[in-house]
């Protein structure tokens, strides 16, 4: 209607612009920096007042009088641009950031972007809905500088791990708080459609984080999801199709003829070694390859996979295959269980819209995403619903609600048992069929189908008497949940023009609640539960929580004063149930229900309680937007502390001055921000962990554990100390910040961190002879420091081709300041924590290389005396003296990491480049020393064993082999852990609205997308991102998507 | 108007509602100490509990074929004194006893020095709990026989633990024994010195007497 009043009136206007003047006619078009046309811009002749506005199109055309020839675009929220007029002129009109007031989410409530005195970083929608993820956890990789992510599995569903500014404790949780809707969120991440959320807010430091002191330690991630707003209803309409395929590479491991030639000089070197005479060592070799204790063929050879007996396939001096040999058969167990080409696909309707007083907003999303690895899925059905409403004048209220259900087919993985997959398939060696062969390699059939081979005379290593392809369809695991998030809340406000003008009232209550039931089933054919016919465990987990709080703000300006008060309490319960059963037993396979099987091995269920009381405050003032100040208190009871120790105090201070609304830089035109801010909080973490990383809500107490019945009478020993003196992880976080907006291009972020955590939360050992490991008690420190940029600029800008960068990039240093306070260190495997050093530092024997003469791999080591003095180093190759003798090496850390997100656009087409690199630090990986070192005999083999030590004079790096040997971690074994990856390339293309125009439909977007397209590394295979230790293990490969979407609104 | 002010009024007078006390939770799987020895009853399930870890395997941290409760010492000790052959190392269970090679698992929470310890210990610790009540529990018959089952049972574990890790009392009474506790762990429980043979058999001697 407004607009049609300001065309009439403008029509008006150049009619007596007619009147008067000589004139000639202009038309042209004003669109945004996307490209979007700009309705309503005021479009005036300078210098006299003559004018229009654009339309829907952003359209216009005027008469100008003579002698004029500049015309002025105005729009607020846009920078006013002037130009010489021309005949079908394209004017692209910038938004004014310094007049635009971004709106940011923080802790309880929202604030201006320059007001913030805190550090954070906003991850909006169409930066989310770019990664093709079910679990938005994934999406936040390189768009947060400071934020460290993992790769994650690459089970569907399935999210990374998060830290923010470095790893703030040992045995308590390092992981960030999430909120969603301003409610701290208890369900699962994958519950939520990434496409509900319309931003992410990252708070990093205790100034922004502080008010959620005692679970806000180790960063808040707040999630926010989209709200109606008042306008026309809009539809909005997404499809994405895509296939997923391996994000990281195969390890390069050894064909049957590599394979079979470095098992050869393994043995042979090991007959010489046990006194036989080198010109024999090469027959006795192959003949232990065929019988014996290490053999890997098999019965009567049944697994030589070549068409001739071992004695005459292998040349007993160099261990070469005989050419003349041919292949019986050739099966890649892993390339077997790998799905060729998996579909992903995701469809997601939503409609908003509303009046001045109610909005509303629903969504109703289906995502299908089959796995990698053959069998596993994810499936989530989810529907959200928010309103909000005004009641009253003074009275709002709302309702968000979220629904998914998900349902996950998982599959064992991460450990070193047969049935998982990654483990048994991607180790077994090239020599074994999947299905039983006949002598001339055609497959064995029974009742026209093929037989899986169980191998029992396999090697040992090679899981005999399993195959875990059959294992993949035959066994079953998953899970099922039903999830449900609401969000609700009342204020009582807009007291304008009253005496408590700025009184706001919020009462929010949040729940979440979420119902899984779990599965693990056990065929009774083979593997697991071959003895007992089958084994069958359900249960059913239900967690439901919720948080009630009430808040009184008060915010109001008095000339150039502006205070934000704000004082609150908040109650918070979390309740855990589990209830579980197991049974073997089954007449048959296929059947997964307990009724079908005969014995109860197992049955068992326990609550989990935990609460939270809180009160808190906060005071922001600012003077003339020029000078900020905040701060913040909330004192916390946490139930998992003792009484009398349970109250811990948080706190916050932070200060910012915009130096750019100074007079005295007023007039230095390039500057369009420039702040300075400071902050220091102390925030606390209750999140303690058992050793199993699961929670542990009752660290202080002393307990019997009831699960030792003597037959049928009720039996208890004491499984932990009392120790009442427990309390509050503390964390102090001091940022100091520049952020500075230049040429109205140019915006650039630094910040620099000091977080220093005391009180840790540590498991304390004691003497073993007590009866004890040790208990929970507040000792240690530990400090993270670091430095984040962040630079982001339009590189060109022009009407048809856009081109920005976004540059990111990190350092971290962490140190263990105090660990016990008394020398001791707390070593587990390669990786120690000791005083002084970064937290889980590689502790490894310090290779001296091999001895061409022996092929023995060589240490460096020293001797130390009884009063703890050390010798002077040596060579030597004894292992207790390398273990004993071992040293500090690196950690997983990195120099410096970041991101660099290129984004252009040309005309309708859009193209952005998302591309993460870390530089420094180590991997030990593990899965690569499983194939470099026969540690087991018939499992697969990585190419570098070609450089094994086999004759004496042979220089390498890579020692004699020997099968079965515990080869001890060297520094040779840590790989640098850099890497360059593109993480995601999106093209689109909108198709100019003119056309859609005649079918109703306002914008419609094609992209196709790669997500998680390559990762360059040290070494093909490896995943520098499994963890942050720099571990690698048998699990879930990241995937990759390459997909294909449609975004429709109308 | 009318509703909202009652809306408003509820979420007011629900809000007043103290939470302190909800900050008291545990867990409903485990009793707590100080509950547990209230009565002989609850001692009588501690001990139950010990004789529950001297046949099962699950109390230590891994290798269950090793650990799988007293038996497993007992044959440990009879293959370490070639009482009982093992011809083939099998799948490996038992066979560095039998070599005498158990020293090099020394490091390792689940190898034979260190579990062996643990589980004699463990039961010294929960039997302390129970001897501790015996000033606390009126004298009746039934806690007689609670506190009778509990000195037998450190007594027991005391002439295990001696005999695993100290020559015979033969050799010579002065020399160390093992580390000797009778009260039960608390935080300021420091890990207690050898102490002699002869105090170890002293110790063992009168618990043994108690037990009657």
């Amino acid at each position: 209607m407004k607009k049609k009043l300001m065309l009439i009136l403008s029509c008006l206007l150049l009619s007596i612009g007619f009147i008067v003047a000589q004139t000639s006619r202009v038309a042209g078009t004003v669109i945004d920096s996307n490209g979007e046309p700009v309705v309503s811009a005021s479009v005036s002749v300078k210098g006299t007042t003559v004018g229009t506005v654009t339309d829907t199109e952003g359209k216009f055309s005027l008469n100008i009088p003579d002698g004029k020839t500049t015309l002025v675009f105005t729009l607020i929220g846009m920078q006013s641009v002037e130009v010489a007029a021309s005949q079908n002129m394209r004017v692209v009109m910038e938004s004014d950031e310094r007049l635009l007031d971004e709106v940011m989410v923080v802790a309880y409530g929202t604030a201006k972007k320059e007001s913030f005195t805190g550090s954070a970083d906003v991850i909006k929608n169409d930066k989310i809905t770019k990664r093709t993820v079910a679990n938005v956890t994934k999406a936040i990789e390189g768009l947060a500088a400071g934020v460290k992510t993992t790769s994650g599995s690459g089970q569907p569903g399935e999210g990374a791990s998060i830290r923010v500014r470095g790893m703030g404790s040992i045995n308590a949780s390092s992981n960030p708080l999430y909120v969603v809707d301003g409610v701290p969120y208890d369900g699962s991440i994958s519950a939520i459609n990434p496409n509900d959320i319309a931003s992410m807010t990252i708070l990093k430091d205790a100034s922004a984080g502080a008010l959620y002191g005692a679970r806000g330690a180790n960063g808040v991630i707040m999630i926010t999801t989209k709200r109606g707003e008042s306008g026309k209803m809009q539809v909005n309409l997404k499809a994405n199709w895509g296939v997923a395929s391996r994000a990281i590479p195969r390890y390069e491991t050894m064909n049957e003829a590599g394979y079979i030639e470095s098992i050869f000089h393994s043995n042979r070197i090991d007959q010489i070694r046990s006194g036989v005479a080198p010109e024999n060592a090469g027959t006795a070799a192959i003949a232990a390859m065929v019988s014996g204790a290490n053999y890997i063929f098999g019965e009567n050879e049944m697994y030589n996979p070549y068409n001739m007996k071992a004695a005459d396939l292998i040349d007993p001096v160099t261990g070469k295959i005989n050419p003349k040999a041919t292949l019986r058969y050739h099966d890649d167990w892993y390339d077997f269980v790998t799905a060729d080409n998996p579909l992903r696909q995701e469809y997601d309707l939503s409609v908003s819209g509303g009046n001045d007083k109610t909005k509303y907003m629903y969504s109703l999303g289906y995502l299908n995403e089959e796995g990698l690895l053959k069998t596993t899925k994810f499936e989530r059905f989810s529907g959200r619903v928010g309103v909000d409403s005004e009641l009253h004048k003074w009275v709002k209220s709302g309702l968000n609600i979220n629904f998914a259900k998900n349902t996950s087919n998982t599959a064992n993985t991460g450990t070193s048992a047969n049935s998982n997959t990654f483990y048994s398939a991607q180790l077994m060696s090239p020599i074994y069929p999947i299905y039983e062969r006949n002598a001339d390699g055609s497959y064995k059939m029974e009742n026209g189908e093929k037989v899986f081979d169980y191998g029992g005379s396999r090697g040992s290593g090679a899981s005999p008497g399993f195959n875990s392809v059959a294992t993949l369809y035959d066994d079953k695991y998953g899970t099922e949940s039903d999830n449900f998030s609401g969000r609700t809340y009342i204020e009582l406000g807009n007291f304008k023009n009253t005496a408590i003008d700025g009184l706001k009232l919020v009462a929010n209550f949040g729940v979440d609640y979420q119902n899984a039931a779990v599965m693990t089933y056990y065929n009774p054919y083979f593997g697991n539960s071959e003895a007992v016919k089958g084994s069958l465990t359900k249960s059913t987990r239900r967690t439901f929580s919720f948080t009630f709080n009430q808040l009184l703000s008060y915010n109001r300006t008095f000339n150039d004063h502006t205070i934000d008060a704000m004082v609150g309490h908040e109650f918070y319960r979390y309740q855990y149930n589990y209830l579980g059963s197991s049974k073997t037993g089954f007449p048959f396979g296929g059947l997964y229900e307990l009724n079908a099987a005969t014995n109860i091995t197992g049955g068992s269920s326990y609550q989990d309680l935990y609460t939270i009381d809180a009160v808190l405050s906060r005071l922001n003032y600012s003077y003339q937007d020029k000078y900020y100040l905040s701060g913040s208190l909330r004192s916390d009871g946490s139930s998992r502390f003792p009484k009398g120790k349970r109250w811990g105090t948080f706190w916050s201070a932070g200060a910012s001055w915009r130096l750019s609304q100074e007079d005295f830089m007023k007039d230095v035109e390039w500057v369009d921000n420039l702040t300075v801010k400071a902050s220091y909080g102390v925030q606390g973490n209750d999140n303690i962990l058992n050793e199993d990383g699961t929670q542990l809500y009752y660290a202080w107490q002393s307990f019997y554990d009831l699960a030792w019945p003597n037959s049928t009478l009720s039996g208890a020993l004491i499984s932990s100390l009392e120790n009442t003196g427990l309390k509050w992880e503390k964390n102090g976080n001091l940022n100091l910040g520049v952020e500075a907006r230049l040429f109205n291009r140019l915006s650039a972020s630094f910040e620099l961190f000091n977080r220093k955590t005391t009180d840790l939360l540590l498991f304390y050992p004691m003497a073993v002879s007590t009866g004890f490991s040790g208990y929970y008690r507040n000792v240690g420190e530990m400090t993270n420091k670091g430095i984040e940029i962040t630079l982001s600029g339009d590189v060109i800008k022009t009407p048809d081709f856009n081109w920005g960068i976004t540059l990111m990039g990190s350092t971290l240093k962490n140190k263990v300041t105090k660990l016990y306070g008394d020398n001791r260190d707390i070593i587990d495997g390669a990786r120690i924590i000791r005083e002084g050093e970064t937290l889980y530092s590689f502790y490894v024997a310090k290779s001296a290389g091999v001895d061409p003469a022996t092929g023995d791999q060589l240490y460096w080591a020293y001797d130390t005396d009884a009063n703890g003095n050390k010798s002077e180093p040596y060579i030597t190759n004894d292992d207790s003296k390398a273990q004993a003798s071992r040293e500090i090496a690196g950690s997983r850390l990195s120099d410096f990491e970041g991101s660099i997100l290129n984004e252009f656009r040309y005309k309708d087409f859009d193209l952005s480049l998302l591309c993460t690199y870390s530089i420094g630090g180590k991997v030990l990986d593990g899965v690569y020393r499983g194939f470099l070192y026969p540690g087991y005999v018939g499992q697969a083999a990585h190419k570098d064993r070609e450089r094994a030590w086999k004759n004496p004079g042979d220089i390498t790096d890579v020692p004699y082999l020997e099968i079965g040997k515990n080869y001890i971690t060297t520094t040779d074994d840590l790989i640098d852990a850099s890497y360059f990856a593109i993480k995601n390339i999106t093209l689109g293309y909108t198709i100019p609205s003119k056309i859609l125009k005649g079918v109703g439909i306002s914008s419609l977007r094609l992209s196709a997308t790669a997500d998680n397209l390559i990762m360059f590394t040290h070494l093909k295979g490896m995943n520098p991102q499994y963890n942050f230790t720099g571990g690698t293990t048998y699990v879930y490969a990241p995937s990759r998507t390459i997909s294909f979407g449609l975004d429709l609104k109308f | 108007m009318k509703k909202i002010l009652y809306l408003l009024t509820f979420i007011g007078a629900v809000s007043l509602i103290s939470c302190s006390s909800e900050l008291e939770t545990n867990p409903t799987d485990k009793i707590s100490g100080q509950i547990m020895l209230n009565n002989p009853d609850g001692g009588q399930a501690v001990l139950n509990g010990m004789y529950r870890a001297l046949y099962v395997s699950d109390w230590g941290p891994g290798w269950e074929g090793e650990n799988s409760g007293i038996m497993a010492y007992v044959q440990a000790a009879d293959l370490m004194g070639e009482d009982h052959i093992m011809l083939a190392a099998g799948q490996g269970w038992f066979w560095y006893d039998y070599r005498l090679q158990v020293a090099s698992d020394y490091s390792d929470d689940r190898g034979r020095p260190y579990q062996t310890w643990n589980i004699f210990y463990t039961l010294i610790s929960n039997a302390n709990t129970v001897i501790a009540q015996e000033n606390v529990w009126t004298k009746t018959a039934k806690s007689q026989a609670v506190l009778g089952q509990a000195y037998a049972m450190r007594a027991f574990a005391y002439s295990y633990l001696i005999q695993f890790y100290q020559q015979s009392i033969a050799e010579g009474t002065d020399q160390a024994g093992v580390p000797i506790y009778t009260k039960p762990t608390t935080l300021e429980t420091e890990g207690a010195p050898r102490g002699k043979i002869t105090d170890v058999y002293t110790l063992i001697n009168t618990d043994i007497d108690k037990s009657f």
